[in-house]
């Protein structure tokens, strides 16, 4: 029993050692010090801030997985246009040269006849 | 027990400390003068800028060094909030009181730093583990409020200790409760919420704050 309570007696003795807190303060001429901080974030060039910005985890993972999603709608789209392409550029070469292109459906009509 | 007082002098500072310590000056400004102030900043007057970086030094350091809960880091983090205020001081159109849009960007660049030193924290363990010795990282030393009297830095160390444990919004609410002396209103204010919602965060606070004190102390004493 005596335990309990010495263990409620230093449990409420921390929760309020906080109490009587008084104001911490920085060191002197802190000003001074922001002061120079400012001038040294002034100093930064276009790119020291852009090569910051980039640098910043989230931005970079962010890029690189953007990157990824992009090129796998391009490879996910890039069969169907690749084999309409195909089509065109051979039926404009036979168009070019005269080169008669012979189909499937043209050897079943010859077979027909 | 030394006497708490406070007096103004002619030029408007307000004077407060013990009686057997040496003088905090605090510089005090009424609303017309802080919107004066604001708008002298705004058009880059750099004694504005010094003014309210004097008015307001120890309300941000304080802050600061109770949520990341070390000198050095609460003054750079102090001097982070006072360039930034500087910079941005022309989206601050005076709907919330300066000082709360102050505390806005102590909680929000302090609790930055905690999540940087954090993950730093992790990555030394990892390193650790490979070989590399990281200690004062790993194991930072025992934090001390130069605020805190002297017959309570021991207790104060081990409840300091506890808070760093506690979910985010519950350790911003005790601190500026505690360290910072803010009603629930004002927390309210400064963390953008209701003061229902402050209630039951300090309220959640405590009861995990008597937890973790419980069983530090089981295992100590």
């Amino acid at each position: 029993m005596k335990k309990v309570n010495d263990l409620e007696q230093y449990i409420d003795s921390a929760m309020s050692s906080m109490d009587k807190v008084e104001r911490a303060s920085p060191g002197p001429f802190f000003f001074t010090r922001v002061q120079a901080r400012l001038d040294s974030n002034q100093g930064r060039n276009v790119w020291d801030i852009a090569s910051a910005f980039i640098a910043r985890p989230v931005v970079a993972i962010g890029m690189v997985v953007i990157v990824i999603l992009l090129n796998t709608s391009v490879l996910l789209k890039e069969p169907e246009s690749s084999m309409v392409s195909n089509v065109q550029t051979e039926q404009s070469f036979a168009d070019d040269y005269n080169v008669p292109v012979i189909a499937i459906y043209d050897l079943e009509n010859n077979d027909q006849r | 027990m030394p006497q708490k007082f406070c007096c103004f002098t002619d030029r408007g500072e307000q004077m407060n400390g013990l009686s057997d310590r040496v003088f905090t000056k605090i510089i005090v400004y009424t609303p017309l003068d802080e919107r004066i102030l604001i708008e002298q900043l705004k058009e880059g007057d750099q004694s504005a800028f010094r003014k309210i970086v004097e008015a307001w030094q120890d309300m941000v350091y304080n802050t600061s060094i109770g949520i990341v809960q070390s000198p050095e880091d609460a003054e750079d983090v102090s001097q982070e909030v006072f360039v930034q205020v500087y910079e941005s001081i022309h989206l601050f159109k005076g709907e919330s009181k300066f000082s709360t849009w102050l505390y806005r960007i102590t909680i929000s660049k302090s609790m930055d730093h905690v999540r940087r030193k954090n993950r730093k924290k992790r990555f030394a363990f990892v390193k650790s583990l490979f070989g590399e010795q990281n200690e004062s990282i790993i194991h930072p030393p025992d934090f001390n409020h130069p605020g805190i009297e002297l017959d309570n830095k021991e207790q104060a160390q081990v409840l300091f200790k506890a808070i760093a444990k506690l979910p985010e919004n519950q350790r911003i609410s005790f601190t500026l409760h505690k360290v910072e002396g803010l009603s629930y209103q004002e927390i309210s204010e400064a963390m953008n919420t209701s003061i229902s919602a402050v209630e039951s965060l300090l309220h959640r606070a405590r009861h995990n704050l008597r937890k973790t004190l419980e069983t530090y102390y089981r295992n100590n004493k």
